[in-house]
């Protein structure tokens, strides 16, 4: 019956073969097995490398991280969330208020700051999450200030002091890198087990049509919620690791702005919205930040530059270019020549 | 969640099985204007209601709260158990109630199967792929299950829609025109989906224009007239109703009215001329080398069967999309390197499809928007006389209108530019007959004025009534261009149905 409405066969064939084999371009398997293989080597890799590379290493997947995290409940879900500074705060502080009052080993401690991080998520996102659009932005930047404003006032954490992490549970740069390796590693696998599951279908369902979506029994915050705990969760982890590497927090450091902003603005140039869109932003972010380090103030400028020509010239990110020329290429090898002859032979 | 069973008592054959929709006195208003007002109406497990109306009657307010989209202002109503006294979409899907829409949106950036897959979650984890497959099945759909949704064509996504709805394994099912900007074919094969669903014993309300899709599903129909139950009957009763008659085909049964007058020589130069347009999508290429040519006070009819290129040829007329090849003049000026707001300036207006108003904004403030360089002092004045009614309408806002009120808002603001060419994008669809009469002739009075006019629409015969020229395109190629007296049912069978029948 279907076929009744295509033009010629050849079409229908054209899509019956490049449709299935395009969409599989990256084999299930693949997608979690090629970020544990990297993981592996770049953990074995990491004891050759230099102090420093490690620290700049740790900065760069912490970036990344970050962006991850954004990227699920803002790429994914739509929701352009503008506190995420919160989770990493929460997760910050966590972290070495725990260490500084208990004896638990690091994993406990840096999971049990990550869950909290994500409670935090689930409290605030309750209301937050039925506010829409703009209003969302804005509503998580109130809720962001106004944590901030008590974090700055608060003597349990010092208020606005710093607050040091013990020094018997600092890291080296080395160990510190290779943990982080693993859990950028574990983050990425999670991410891609649940864009791909149920979960995520009804997230990128919300996204593009919500009526839509309702229509189909999505319900709107019940989806987001866990969604919205996980990107929290791991931007909790963020925090944990970034105390770690700076050895002492301030709510300042912890619950600045920039966090978030640094995450939107790799997840722009990356590509919002896929998979490895913000890994690419955020290795591309990282070396722009590298190279124009010496340049003082313009390199504030040079970056939001970058930014501007990629909304522009490109607004599904350097990914989305990516991935748009291999599946023109393979398109060009199967459907382009292939077909033609299947018609005619 | 007893529902009553008795509140249909003139259906004594079908009131022995439970009531799906309950509805007593069922009313709603927005602001001042009362779009569905005291309809009662009980529906049975496995009927098929259907429900019609002229624009503007309330049929998709009346679907809209049925499936939860929207709360009754006053009433009782109690849909598949659940008292409505809040809106909640999501619980409505959950309860069974599966509503199609008007125009498709399926999620674009997923595949068709995975647009499925998302209703198919309100089922136990165990049956939600069966639910899949079948939807996929039945709707003829799974050939395409891997393509992306948003590279379907209309009929598919029509598809789409109904095998979403399917996969919720609803009991009741909405379908708000379905049929609409369907051709006679793809009907065809729309109705026999419907009639499918309808025999595995689930329960259907329909909405629709198209009166084929009643006389074949149909078991009970309702009418509804500004907001309010006129009748209700079986298909041939209603039918036989000369109140029915009269609201719903208006004058339009007298609606074979001699052609325009005689059309104007065309010695002077042509005020549009297009040649070797082509345009496209993406990948795609639409529209193939089109010509074409028109003189002030001309009407061409642009036909074709879905998918034919028509809108494409309006929207690279009108700039909204950019032509890979070709040229377009206006005035012997070429126009193809404007962007759409200069075309404007320089007298060439696109009616859009759908409209496009700005919902928010009261219909004087959507006209005034029109206003550009060209208009001079009595440029509404102007539309104000061709549409009587939108003088009452006025402080309205243009959201709040009927289909058809809103077209007439459409063209007025198109027309307050006082162009010389004016580009109408599917005129009639979704608006009911006596709406589209109106539409037409206003059509003919602009023509009069001495605009040219490129009038792109699904109604063959009318349009063609209407032309001094027609241009028909298949597969985004001309197959015929000339005097619509010339164009025989022969050449509309061959650009609709194709040259192999």
């Amino acid at each position: 019956m279907t076929n009744s409405l295509d033009s010629t066969p050849k079409t229908a064939r054209a899509v019956d073969g490049s449709g299935p084999a395009r969409r599989r371009s990256i084999a299930p398997a693949a997608r979690y097995l090629i970020p544990l293989v990297l993981g592996v080597a770049a953990i074995l890799l990491a004891d050759a490398l230099g102090r420093s590379i490690a620290n700049q290493g740790t900065e760069l997947l912490l970036l990344a991280l970050l962006a991850l995290s954004w990227n699920v409940i803002g790429g994914y879900g739509g929701l352009f969330s503008l506190g995420h500074q919160v989770f990493v705060g929460v997760g910050g502080y966590a972290l070495i208020v725990i260490l500084s009052y208990t004896d638990l080993p690091l994993p406990v401690v840096l999971i049990a700051a990550a869950l909290l991080s994500a409670v935090t998520g689930m409290v605030l996102g309750y209301p937050m999450l039925r506010l829409r659009g703009p209003y969302f932005a804005i509503g998580t930047l109130g809720v962001a200030l106004a944590v901030l404003a008590w974090m700055l006032n608060w003597p349990f954490t010092k208020a606005s002091q710093s607050y040091p992490l013990p020094m018997s549970d600092s890291l080296g740069f080395t160990e510190l890198f290779q943990l982080t390796i693993v859990i950028a590693v574990l983050a990425l696998v999670a991410i891609t087990a649940l864009v791909s599951s149920p979960l995520g279908l009804r997230l990128v369902a919300l996204r593009d049509d919500e009526h839509g979506a309702a229509s189909l029994g999505v319900r709107r915050v019940r989806t987001l919620l866990p969604v919205w705990a996980v990107s929290g969760f791991l931007a909790g982890l963020v925090g944990a690791l970034f105390a770690l590497q700076q050895g002492s927090l301030t709510p300042a450091s912890a619950f600045s702005i920039q966090f978030v902003l640094d995450a939107i603005v790799v997840c722009v140039i990356g590509g919002v919205g896929t998979l490895y869109g913000p890994l690419l932003g955020a290795v591309v972010v990282f070396a722009l930040r590298q190279y124009t380090a010496d340049f003082g103030e313009w390199a504030m400028l040079i970056e939001a530059l970058v930014v501007i020509l990629v909304v522009r010239l490109a607004p599904e990110g350097l990914w989305g270019i990516l991935s748009r020329t291999i599946r023109a290429v393979r398109r060009g090898r199967q459907a382009g020549i292939a077909p033609q002859k299947e018609g005619r032979s | 969640m007893e529902t009553k069973q008795s509140g249909g008592a003139t259906h004594t054959a079908t009131s022995a099985r439970p009531s799906l929709i309950h509805a007593v006195g069922v009313t709603k208003s927005f602001g001042g204007v009362t779009a569905v007002s005291g309809i009662d109406l009980d529906v049975h497990e496995g009927e098929v209601v259907g429900v019609m109306g002229p624009n503007g009657a309330g049929k998709s307010t009346f679907l809209s709260l049925l499936a939860g989209a929207q709360r009754p202002t006053s009433g009782e109503l109690v849909v598949a158990g659940r008292r409505m006294r809040s809106a909640d979409r999501a619980a409505m899907a959950r309860l069974g109630v599966g509503l199609a829409h008007q125009i498709p949106k399926p999620f674009r950036k997923l595949t068709v199967r995975e647009n499925v897959r998302v209703a198919a979650q309100t089922a136990p984890r165990a049956r939600r792929r069966d639910l899949v497959e079948k939807a996929l099945e039945m709707s003829g759909m799974a050939p395409k299950a891997d393509s992306p949704a948003g590279e379907l064509g209309l009929l598919e996504m029509k598809r789409l829609e109904l095998a979403r709805v399917l996969a919720l394994d609803p009991t009741l099912v909405l379908l708000d025109e379905v049929a609409a900007g369907l051709n006679t074919r793809d009907l065809d094969e729309l109705i026999a989906l419907v009639a499918l669903i309808r025999d595995e014993g689930r329960t259907l309300v329909i909405v629709e224009h198209v009166q084929e899709v009643f006389h074949q599903l149909a078991e009970r129909i309702v009418v509804l007239e500004w907001g309010q139950k006129l009748t209700e009957g079986s298909p041939a009763e209603v039918a036989a109703d000369p109140r029915v008659v009269e609201i719903y085909l208006g004058e339009s049964i007298g609606a074979e009215k001699p052609a325009r007058t005689a059309p104007r020589p065309t010695t002077e130069a042509p005020l549009l001329t297009a040649t070797g347009l082509t345009a496209g999508y993406g990948q795609a290429t639409v529209l193939h080398d089109v010509d074409l040519e028109l003189h002030a006070g001309r009407v061409l009819a642009v036909l074709g069967a879905n998918g034919a290129g028509k809108s494409t040829l309006a929207k690279s007329l009108a700039g909204m999309i950019p032509i890979r090849s070709g040229t377009i003049s206006l005035e012997g000026a070429p126009i193809d390197r404007l962007g759409s707001f200069q075309r404007v300036r320089r007298g060439l207006s696109l009616v859009p499809e759908g409209r496009r108003l700005f919902a928010d904004l009261t219909v004087r403030e959507n006209l005034e928007l029109g206003l550009g360089p060209r208009s001079a002092a009595d440029s509404l004045e102007r539309v104000r006389t061709l549409f009587p009614k939108l003088v009452e309408l006025s402080d309205r806002a243009a959201g709040a209108l009927s289909g058809g009120e809103q077209q007439m808002v459409a063209i007025g603001r198109a027309l307050a530019s006082e162009p010389k060419v004016i580009v109408f994008d599917e005129l009639s669809l979704g608006l009911a007959p006596v709406v589209v009469d109106r539409l037409l002739e206003a059509v003919g009075e602009i023509a009069g004025w001495g605009t040219a006019v490129v009038l792109i629409e699904q109604n063959v015969h009318r349009a063609l009534a209407l032309a001094d020229e027609a241009l028909v395109l298949r597969q985004g190629r001309v197959v015929f261009r000339g005097d619509p007296g010339e164009f025989t049912d022969e050449a509309l069978r061959l650009a609709y149905l194709g040259a192999d029948l």
